[in-house]
């Protein structure tokens, strides 16, 4: 039997790692997507190859794009210089130029040879990913959702200003489309049991998420006009009515709170009002989400702890008492308050919103085994359960998570559900990141450029309705953020064996990069590296090589561009610096990336005319010296070609008026 | 090193016009430190001819390959199967390469597509200066550590000419003077009493004045 | 006429030209120039002085070829590319040529390292071909080599030398044809004992016009001992000598003699080989032998029948 691998090199990708040191944003990502390449890729203008990157390792790029925690965000190195890059915006920015541009992304179309079925519950994130990741190892994936439609707390828990619906009904279509099949009304327990599928399917994983709220024993719990936040935005995501009131309390200070706070403020004209026990800079919820949420009017209250929900057959209001402390020393959550410090807030609604948990009433006893806390016990290593043959992903097991986290569990699930099923799938080692920004490069050598902004639509307007707020980043926007990268550790990829120890590396590097020890043996420092691509072009013995837009990719870029005559640009990746609108262009992070040899490529490859985009010669530029390269190498290229009797003005320099992106808001 | 220059493109086509299939052979040794002959240049070399070629309405192929060291036998066999049907191997190493080729390819002409300048040293990027012309009786004990027959313009064994000018040779301001260096050099080591002796006319019979050199070195032999 | 010289005449009238040669010495004795010169003298149309012959330092061809010009005897001059720089040799040839000179013989030279000052550098600016060239511009164009003009020509008799015996045969009638080309008027060739293999260079030479061209002298010289003759057999590079030549040396009894026979014998045979114009004759360290050899060989310098 042939095992249905033949995957694209892509789904692999993730989790192969490469050899060499990769940046810390791919490496903080949960799923290890490849962010600097579809950051290069949205720079250069061209979305729909950066979609199909970010798809490689995530099964819900829209939807990621648009509600990602972004841990990569926190590592990015850009942000010892002046801001991160905002890589959550640029996903997004992949797939609504990929959209504007009409690319149609048809998803793979695997075979599923081998019969085997597995059998998923829960179409959260982590269901999703395990299906999709399953599907394209050949095996069949059965999803049971028991809501109407799938999605699980995507389509459930958060609400559309947020992510509409319409993105996540897309990218839950793209995995229908690879042959996944979906039963959703389907609840396990009820309709089919735990058992039932352990025989009907060769494996089964429970993704079920944390599905029912948590609440506290407060007095006047059980007033009308109290709830909890799942059945609150189930509701609402429903389109079910709710009935607020005018002055709303929420309990909790996550990111479930804020968006239940949120959606409150649009189904009400009055107050609303969260009551958290935490700091304000302890809240656990995103600081993002708590500006979105003071910015649309919504009142925080830090430390507070419910005493009570006051009120006489109907909610009036909230006694809270003052919160001392959230966690003990060893930083467990411990709360300790001060019962003489009370204060009341008036509301007539409270919604609860400290909390969510699993429902695994569908577990029977003799079923895989749960612990006192009726938490699963499973092994974190092979996200599988006590019995064999059921496996669990999810929130379900990691506990609460950004959704990205699902994703990873259940794409490492579906690794361990194929491995039992008797696929032959090889540990992949977890990539390693190049290190911190030496100060000097970081103080002296980096250039700053501001972060773009996600245009958002105006506060007064966005209560109103429950449209996306977030507008999305115009191209120009997005291209001028994403060139903002430092493309870490996507500089020079140098091999000892062909290298010749002329020093020409250390002697060109405006960083101080490359270094070499009495024996001849060369080191370049990959935090040192910025990516300029110096070194490459100067090289006599072609050892080095860069790993962002490598030799032979820039050889196929000429190649293409060029095939059919016409005008060629080597142009820089800022927008809106084209020299050359009408020719066909090859992009790059710097044009001080080009050796002679590529330049003249482009007219060997049929270009009948090159401009090279080059900075001004008192501007910098994003690189150090790149622009000095850029005159030298078309000033050689142009003597050459004089040599061989062809006019040098076949190859011309043009100096890029104005890089916007290094300035404010682009134009 | 060997430090080595491109010969001028009109010459380099001279000799490739004549020739149909032509692979440049690239040296990754001394001519690719020197940044003239390695294999980055053998690329761009050959990118120029094919441009050139396709201009003047020639046919053929032009291809490159780089070896480590050209003038070893055992690393041009590697490149035989390139050279298969080539008609010109166009070499950018000092002319040791070449003529290394043409002893192990006895059936294929080759040119040379440098010129070999001398034995030298980086000042800094892209600047080399002579520093040896392998005379075979290195003499620099007794000059500072600096070689006038290298680097003086008349080879002068006993001090500075006439046209010692401010550290500057007569032959060009752009030319140092290397007894003053010399010079200086021995004074800073309170050795100036040394270049008050004569020192007598050199043995040339060691270096290539003697015929050209084979040099034989004693030990074990395969 | 190109230069007047007493050689030139002799060629030019068909006449069988005999050269001889003159070694200066190793000091500075006039007088040794003085009595070669007399010995020569009535013997021979024109006498090379050598150019410090196969790298020994001796006195300067110049100064003996004036000496030689006071004893009413015609230099030809020796000049060599070995010690010189084309400075060097342009302002030689001037000054030899307002001395008097009217033959100039040019040649690479012999390496310095056969001499008595093997650690000398070797020149070598020009080699025999290109001086060659370079004399013919000085003489027809007027110009020096770097292309200024000379305001008065040195008129000169232009020869080289040709060697049959070195390698490879095929080569050496084309390098003499390249002399041709490059500009000599006449030359001298090595040493012969090998006749047939002369015969042969002389066809290629005839093939190649290069006896309609230039005017050749065979070279020829007297072997002084069976010893000699296995030295010159052995040890000079570009010398062929018979076995039979050394056989008939070493079982003489008198060995000079018998060197002279067989000398005057190769005369006679190159005489009759189309296209050969004289003999030059090289009797080194030996020039009382060549009065013997003219009057065994039944030989009298051309310039007696003008």
């Amino acid at each position: 039997m042939s095992d249905n691998h033949t995957l694209t090199r892509s789904f692999l990708r993730p989790i192969t790692g490469d050899a060499h040191l990769r940046p810390p944003c791919e490496v903080t990502c949960p799923i290890h997507t490849d962010v600097q390449r579809y950051v290069q890729l949205v720079a250069e203008g061209r979305p729909a190859a950066a979609l199909a990157v970010v798809r490689e390792t995530n099964p819900l790029p829209q939807v990621i794009g648009r509600i990602c925690a972004h841990p990569c965000e926190e590592d990015c190195r850009r942000g010892q210089v002046d801001e991160p890059i905002a890589i959550c915006n640029l996903k997004r920015a992949a797939g609504d130029g990929a959209g504007d541009a009409g690319a149609v992304t048809v998803p793979p179309q695997p075979e599923f040879a081998g019969g085997r079925q597995v059998a998923i519950i829960g179409s959260g994130p982590s269901g999703l990913a395990a299906a999709h990741d399953l599907a394209l190892l050949g095996v069949k994936p059965v999803i049971f959702e028991q809501q109407p439609e799938p999605g699980g707390f995507l389509r459930t828990g958060i609400l559309n200003f947020r992510l509409p619906k319409h993105i996540l009904d897309e990218d839950i279509a793209y995995i229908t489309g690879m042959g996944v099949e979906i039963r959703t009304g389907v609840s396990i327990g009820r309709d089919i049991t735990l058992k039932e599928l352990d025989e009907q399917y060769d494996a089964v994983l429970i993704a079920v998420g944390l599905s029912l709220s948590r609440s506290i024993p407060l007095p006047g719990a059980d007033l009308p006009g109290v709830c909890l936040a799942i059945p609150f935005l189930e509701d609402v995501n429903a389109g079910r009515d709710v009935d607020l009131g005018k002055e709303i309390i929420v309990i909790g200070g996550g990111n479930v709170a804020i968006d239940v706070a949120r959606a409150a403020r649009r189904l009400s004209a009055g107050k609303v009002t969260m009551v958290c026990l935490e700091s304000d800079q302890e809240m656990p919820a995103h600081a993002w989400e708590i500006k979105d949420a003071r910015d649309e009017g919504i009142d925080i209250v830090c430390g507070q702890g419910p005493k009570a929900i006051l009120g006489d057959g109907r909610v009036e209001g909230l006694e809270v008492k003052k919160c001392e402390s959230v966690f003990d020393d060893s930083g467990r959550f411990a709360p300790t308050f001060c019962e003489t410090e009370l204060s009341t807030i008036a509301g007539d609604t409270v919604i609860i919103a400290i909390g969510q948990m699993s429902d695994l009433s569908f577990v029977p006893g003799n079923g895989p085994e749960l612990d006192q806390r009726g938490l699963l016990v499973f092994d974190r290593r092979r996200w599988a359960t006590t019995r064999p043959g059921i496996f669990a992903s999810g929130e379900v097991v990691t506990g609460p998570g950004a959704a990205v986290n699902a994703l990873a569990s259940g794409r490492r699930a579906a690794v361990s559900i194929a491995r039992y099923l008797g696929l032959d799938i090889k540990d992949y080692p977890e990539p390693e990141a190049i290190g911190e920004l030496p100060r000097r490069v970081r103080e002296e050598q980096v250039r700053q450029a501001p972060r773009r902004r996600m245009p958002t639509r105006p506060e007064d307007e966005r209560v109103s309705d429950f449209n996306e707020v977030e507008t999305g980043m115009g191209e120009v926007d997005a291209r001028c953020e994403a060139s903002r990268c430092l493309l870490c550790g996507g500089g020079a990829r140098y091999s000892q064996l062909k290298c010749i120890s002329c020093l020409t590396c250390v002697r060109v590097c405006p960083y101080g990069a490359p270094t070499a020890d009495k024996d001849g043996l060369v080191g370049i420092d990959a935090d040192v590296c910025q990516a300029c691509g110096i070194c490459f072009t100067q090289c006599p013995a072609k050892a080095i090589d860069l790993e962002v837009v490598s030799e032979q990719e820039l050889a196929a870029r000429i190649d293409a561009a060029a095939a059919g005559g016409g005008t060629l640009e080597f142009g820089c990746w800022y927008p809106q610096t084209r020299v050359a609108p009408e020719a066909r262009a090859v992009m790059l992070p710097c044009t001080g990336r080009l050796s002679v040899t590529m330049l003249l490529r482009a007219l060997e490859a049929g270009a009948e005319k090159v401009y090279v985009a080059v900075c001004s010669e008192d501007d910098d530029g994003h690189f150090v010296h790149g622009h000095r390269q850029t005159r030298a190498a078309v000033q050689e290229a142009r003597s050459l070609l004089e040599d061989i009797d062809l006019e040098p003005d076949l190859i011309e320099l043009k100096v890029v008026a104005e890089k916007k992106c290094l300035k404010g808001a682009a134009g | 090193m060997i430090v080595t220059k491109p010969k001028p493109f009109r010459k380099i086509k001279q000799f490739t016009d004549p020739h149909e299939n032509i692979l440049v052979v690239g040296c990754n040794t001394c001519t690719a430190v020197c940044l003239a002959g390695g294999e980055k240049e053998a690329e761009q070399l050959a990118a120029r001819i094919r441009l050139h070629r396709r201009r003047q309405g020639l046919g053929g192929s032009v291809e490159t390959v780089t070896v480590l060291r050209q003038c070893e036998h055992e690393f041009n066999e590697e490149i035989a199967e390139m050279v298969e049907g080539r008609d010109l191997l166009l070499s950018t190493a000092c002319s040791i390469g070449p003529q290394a080729l043409a002893e192990r390819y006895t059936g294929v002409r080759v040119a040379p597509a440098m010129n070999t300048n001398m034995l030298g040293m980086v000042k800094e990027h892209h600047v080399w200066s002579e520093y040896c012309v392998a005379c075979g009786d290195c003499g620099i004990y007794k000059t500072g550590g600096i070689c006038p027959i290298a680097r003086c313009a008349k080879q002068l064994f006993n001090g500075p000419c006439g046209g010692s000018q401010g550290g500057r040779c007569e032959i060009s301001p752009d030319v140092d003077c290397v007894w003053q260096q010399i010079h200086d050099k021995m004074v800073s080591l309170g050795l100036e009493d040394d270049l008050k002796k004569i020192m007598g006319p050199k043995n040339w019979s060691w270096s290539n004045h003697g015929g050209p050199r084979t040099l034989k070195k004693e030990g074990f032999q395969p | 006429m190109r230069s007047g010289s007493t050689l030139e005449k002799v060629l030019k009238a068909g006449a069988f030209a005999v050269t001889a040669e003159l070694g200066p010495p190793k000091g500075a004795d006039a007088q040794v120039i003085i009595d070669k010169a007399n010995i020569l003298k009535g013997h021979a149309d024109a006498v090379n002085i050598t150019d410090n012959q196969t790298a020994i330092a001796r006195m300067c061809s110049m100064a003996a070829a004036r000496l030689v010009i006071d004893q009413g005897l015609e230099p030809i001059m020796q000049m060599t590319c070995r010690d010189r720089n084309r400075l060097a040799i342009q302002a030689d040839i001037l000054g030899a040529a307002a001395l008097g000179v009217k033959n100039l013989l040019c040649l690479t030279g012999d390496h310095q390292s056969f001499g008595n000052h093997p650690q000398s550098k070797g020149v070598f600016d020009l080699d025999s071909i290109t001086l060659i060239n370079m004399v013919k511009d000085m003489r027809d164009v007027p110009a020096f080599q770097c292309g200024e003009e000379i305001t008065m020509a040195p008129e000169l008799f232009i020869g080289a030398a040709a060697n049959p015996y070195a390698d490879p045969f095929p080569f050496r009638a084309i390098r003499l044809a390249k002399k041709v080309d490059a500009g000599i008027d006449f030359v001298q060739t090595q040493i012969i004992y090998n006749v047939e293999k002369f015969e042969e260079f002389m066809a290629q030479c005839r093939e190649l016009g290069v006896s309609e061209r230039c005017h050749i002298l065979a070279g020829v010289a007297p072997l002084k001992s069976a010893g000699m003759a296995r030295y010159m057999k052995k040890r000079v590079a570009g010398m062929d000598v018979p076995d039979q030549v050394v056989e008939r040396l070493s079982s003489a009894t008198d060995a000079q003699d018998e060197g002279i026979d067989v000398c005057v014998e190769v005369i006679e045979r190159v005489r009759e080989v189309e296209g050969v114009a004289g003999v030059h004759i090289m009797a080194v360290e030996w020039e009382e032998s060549i009065p013997e050899i003219m009057k065994r060989a039944g030989l009298k310098p051309g310039s007696a029948s003008l």
